[in-house]
């Protein structure tokens, strides 16, 4: 978010942006009630504003069209025109117009105006033209009589709409705050709920302090006591008495304090809790921030489509994480325009069928049961099971006996595929078989579910079951390589102890079982390129994760449990953490990074696949071990690579690879190499790159750096030795010996 | 001539350097320091400067570029990210910021001789420096204090350090029996920031 604009034009876009979206609105009431003067009025309102705001700024374009658009409102108020669906259109483009000036950068304005000066006036004629037909004879009002009211009004109102920002049903009072400001101020609640949890340990110190004191005074008591038995003289009784008095008193102070600091303390946190939960929720907007213009859409579908259908929406107010908002238009945008295009049937058929010639698709949200649930339904056709089930035979997706076979869940689960649609032809909105699919992974990426249902002949319901928040999610806290991190529950499978016994091993795999299923192990640290934590426990802690066709057990060091977090975003400056996606404080401030699973996934794909996965008994020996001289070689051809990790291996030599530059440095940084071996023509990084940074590197400078490439020429060579590479190879070298006499020469032979 | 730590009148720029509550014993070493005559120099137009400690090396920063000084606390590790300058991340004031050793940075490797554990007296911090997008955490072993000095005292660094220290010291402040290894600013914070990626 930006902070408010401070020059007039800044503050003309941001009321033509308002103003803008509210003629949207209104045009499509207008178009459904066409002699509704209070909507009319509504729109005469904002094209005036409009026109005096672009007056002030002196945008004389803007002026002519915005007064072209009240002369057709001020018409057909009265009833010099009815307003109809051409009519509409034209007025809608001519706002679409005006909104796109709102979004110009502001100091290309000029500029914009200047080259979209025949598109202003094409549109402005369009208005007057409409004006001017004969059933209209508007007494259009001349600039003089309008001009000098204009300017006060449109300032008066311009400073209105500055504070009203969103045309809807909500009209709390908005104020733009810098995103970066929010996040710290969240940060700070966060830390103060940390902070309040030691006033508690604190109290328990002095909790301690107060039984001390009691045992002083019953020590004090027994003396007393004692004392009396030996029929002592009254001076030391006297003394005795008093210091019983003075022990009761300060032991009386004590406790009150006491009381007080815990009646204190628990104030204290539960104030700090609740302005934690506080700040979290200004992530919070409503839904009608993240719905406006899907009216429009609807609209503009079932006209190219030759079809009538509005929206009606409930839940406006209904607060959701703005993250998950933005997320959410495209797939919402897709299945309503999936609702006109597939469901909603053409007028004379949804007579025929004795329904209203208007179709109505729903959109509603609300929150149920800590989830944002967001329903969308048409009242169209729905979905035939007969007419499924025959496609997915025609298509081949699955034999007619499976499909018969199918319940109605299943068959609609297809749905999703990837290229399936039941569309004949595609259409520019729907029928490409590709929304659905992107509309499921997007709605799972964010942790929510889908569900479609149909009823023949009544409609399609499509719920969506969201997370309220990306910022505070579930996660499972574990400890690897000595330290926490966090799988979001939402990726998690499950969770289980193994002994020694459980484990099996195949090929130097080791895998255990599950039902009838084999899932493999992998020891997280490994993936991590971490350093195997310090004690070796006799059971394993396994988190398992993936999907139907991959999946994998977890080994962690332990697992610590499940709660609630916030999300922090990591440092920008820091690029892609591969395997992280965010980070997260735990209760006492420490930092715990959250797991990245489909990436994990990926490293662990990789770290089979390059043959890199060590068995979990020998782990810890593996890394530091070896006696072989370790080699990274960096290339993107499968053919170079493996050509030269056969020859290298043939020496002795222990032989890692990486796929590009990128993944060559990252690797290089974990790997302990003796020696790295890399192309120069890689996407992502560079050998060249990779050199350099290698050779910038305090650590990793004095690791000595082969490059093998095609280029043969001087200049090549001279580049690449340049850049820091102890050794220049042309490639085609390695079938001699060349490539071997090389390396031993740089780091000696295989056997350390 | 050292100013007492609470009475800094730059305390504005760098607020939050004592905000911490100090450790055991801290009070009483820095009472034992203060007790002994301050040596005689002019304060006029002196540059302030943040002196702290790394492995047997003390280094000293300008003060201005000092934002926030805490109690050493948990630095995790970034996985993949092992080798380097970077270090991993630690928690300052509720902000988890990159946090990077100055240590592998400057090519200290060398262990503090006669410092930490036998002296008794050594309280590691996390020194907090930069502003806003641009900062940068450190571990340091040990904060000496904020010192002024004039350009003038600074002596150059020996030949044979070029290699290492030199790319990123402007000269050596001796003050003492300890010597202290002027950082210039521009260059660390740009080494920095390429060690991030």
């Amino acid at each position: 978010m930006s902070s408010a604009p401070d020059s007039l034009l800044g503050l003309f876009q941001v009321e033509a942006g308002s103003q803008t979206a509210l003629l949207n609105q209104r045009l499509l009431d207008l178009e459904r009630t066409p002699q509704d003067s209070t909507v009319i009025e509504a729109l005469m309102r904002a094209a005036h504003s409009l026109k005096g705001a672009a007056r002030i700024v002196g945008l004389a374009t803007a002026v002519e069209l915005t007064h072209a658009m009240e002369d057709y409102f001020v018409a057909a108020q009265r009833r010099n025109i009815t307003p109809n669906r051409e009519h509409i259109d034209a007025l809608l483009s001519s706002a679409d117009t005006l909104a796109h000036l709102a979004r110009v950068p502001e100091g290309e304005i000029n500029h914009w105006l200047e080259s979209h000066k025949t598109e202003f006036k094409e549109r402005s004629s369009a208005l007057r033209t409409l004006c001017s037909r004969p059933e209209a004879t508007p007494r259009i009002p001349s600039e003089d009589e309008r001009t000098t009211p204009d300017l006060t009004q449109a300032a008066q109102s311009s400073k209105l709409t500055l504070v009203q920002n969103t045309p809807t049903e909500i009209d709390e009072r908005m104020v733009r705050i810098d995103a970066a400001k929010l996040e710290r101020l969240i940060a700070l609640a966060g830390e103060m709920v940390v902070e309040s949890r030691g006033l508690s340990s604190f109290i328990s110190a002095l909790s301690r302090l107060k039984r001390q004191q009691t045992e002083l005074h019953r020590a004090l008591d027994s003396l007393h006591n004692a004392v009396l038995e030996k029929q002592s003289d009254g001076h030391v009784e006297a003394i005795l008495q008093q210091l019983q008095r003075k022990a009761t008193v300060s032991r009386a102070h004590l406790s009150a304090q006491l009381i007080g600091l815990d009646d204190y303390e628990r104030r204290h946190a539960a104030l700090f809790r609740q302005l934690y939960k506080e700040a979290t929720t200004t992530r919070m907007s409503p839904l009608a921030e993240g719905v406006q213009g899907f009216d429009r859409i609807v609209r503009d579908v079932a006209c190219s489509s030759g079809k009538k259908a509005r929206l009606e929406i409930t839940g406006l107010a209904t607060p959701v994480d703005r993250d998950i908002l933005e997320k959410l238009r495209g797939p919402l945008n897709q299945l309503l325009c999936n609702a006109v295009v597939h469901g909603i049937e053409p007028p004379q058929q949804r007579l025929a069928a004795g329904k209203p010639e208007e179709g109505m698709v729903q959109l509603a949200a609300r929150h149920h049961f800590g989830m944002l649930q967001v329903r969308v339904s048409d009242d169209g056709q729905g979905i035939d099971l007969g007419i499924l089930r025959q496609e997915l035979v025609d298509k081949q997706f699955t034999t007619a006996d499976m499909a018969a076979r199918m319940t109605e869940e299943e068959l609609l689960e297809f749905l999703y595929l990837p290229g399936f649609t039941m569309k004949k032809q595609a259409t520019e909105t729907a029928g490409r078989g590709v929304g659905l699919n992107i509309v499921a992974n997007t709605v799972r990426a964010v942790g929510g579910s889908i569900k479609i249902t149909s009823e023949p002949g009544q409609g399609m319901h499509f719920q969506l079951q969201l997370p309220l928040t990306l910022s505070v999610i579930r996660g499972l806290f574990v400890q690897i390589a000595g330290e926490p991190y966090v799988f979001p529950l939402t990726r998690i499978e499950s969770t289980l102890t193994l002994g020694k016994a459980d484990i099996f091993s195949l090929q130097g795999r080791d895998y255990f079982t599950l039902g009838r299923e084999t899932v493999g192990l992998v020891a997280a640290y490994q993936v991590l390129g971490l350093p195997p934590p310090p004690e070796n426990q006799a059971q394993l802690s396994v988190v398992v994760l993936g999907d139907r066709r991959n999946r994998f057990g977890i080994v962690v060091d332990r697992i610590l449990g499940e709660r609630s977090l916030l999300v922090q975003p990591l440092d920008m400056r820091l690029g892609k953490v591969r395997d992280v996606s965010a980070a997260t404080l735990m209760d006492d401030g420490t930092p715990a990074l959250i797991v990245d699973v489909d990436d994990l996934v990926r490293s662990i794909d990789n770290l089979v696949a390059s043959g890199r996965l060590t068995p979990m008994e020998r782990a810890d020996g593996a890394r530091t071990s070896g006696g072989h001289k370790r080699i990274l070689v960096v290339d993107d051809s499968f053919t170079v690579r493996e050509v030269e990790r056969k020859l290298l291996e043939a020496a002795g030599y222990q032989v890692e690879v990486a796929v590009d530059g990128m993944e060559g440095w990252n690797a290089v940084r974990t790997g302990n190499y003796d020696l790295v071996i890399s192309d120069v023509d890689m996407p992502r990084l560079t050998g060249i790159e990779l050199v350099t940074l290698i050779k910038q590197n305090p650590v990793l400078r004095s690791l000595p750096i082969m490059i093998v490439s095609y280029k043969d020429r001087e200049e090549d060579r001279r580049q690449g030795l340049e850049a820091g590479a102890d050794y220049y190879l042309t490639k085609g070298s390695f079938h001699d010996e060349t490539l071997l006499e090389a390396v031993v020469d740089l780091i000696g032979e295989a056997r350390r | 001539v050292k100013h007492s730590p609470g009475t800094d009148h730059r305390a504005d720029t760098t607020p939050q350097i004592y905000d911490q509550p100090l450790p055991a014993g801290y009070a009483e070493s820095n009472a034992e320091f203060y007790a002994q005559p301050a040596p005689d120099r002019e304060v006029a137009d002196a540059t302030p400067l943040f002196i702290f400690r790394i492995g047997p090396e003390w280094l000293g920063l300008a003060t201005g570029m000092i934002d926030a000084v805490t109690g050493l606390s948990a630095i995790h590790r970034l996985p993949h990210r092992q080798v380097g300058v970077l270090h991993g991340l630690a928690n300052i004031h509720g902000r988890l910021e990159p946090c990077v050793s100055l240590a592998a940075l400057l090519g200290i490797t060398a262990q503090a001789r006669g410092y930490g554990a036998g002296r008794g007296h050594a309280y590691p911090r996390l020194v907090r420096i930069g502003k806003e997008q641009e900062r940068f955490a450190f571990p340091v072993e040990e904060v000496l204090g904020i010192y002024r000095y004039k350009p003038a005292e600074l002596i150059d660094v020996p030949a044979t350090l070029a290699l290492t220290l030199a790319r990123y010291s402007r000269g050596i402040l001796p003050l003492g029996d300890k010597r202290v290894g002027c950082l210039d600013e521009s260059l660390l914070f740009n080494a920095l920031a390429r060690s991030l990626a």
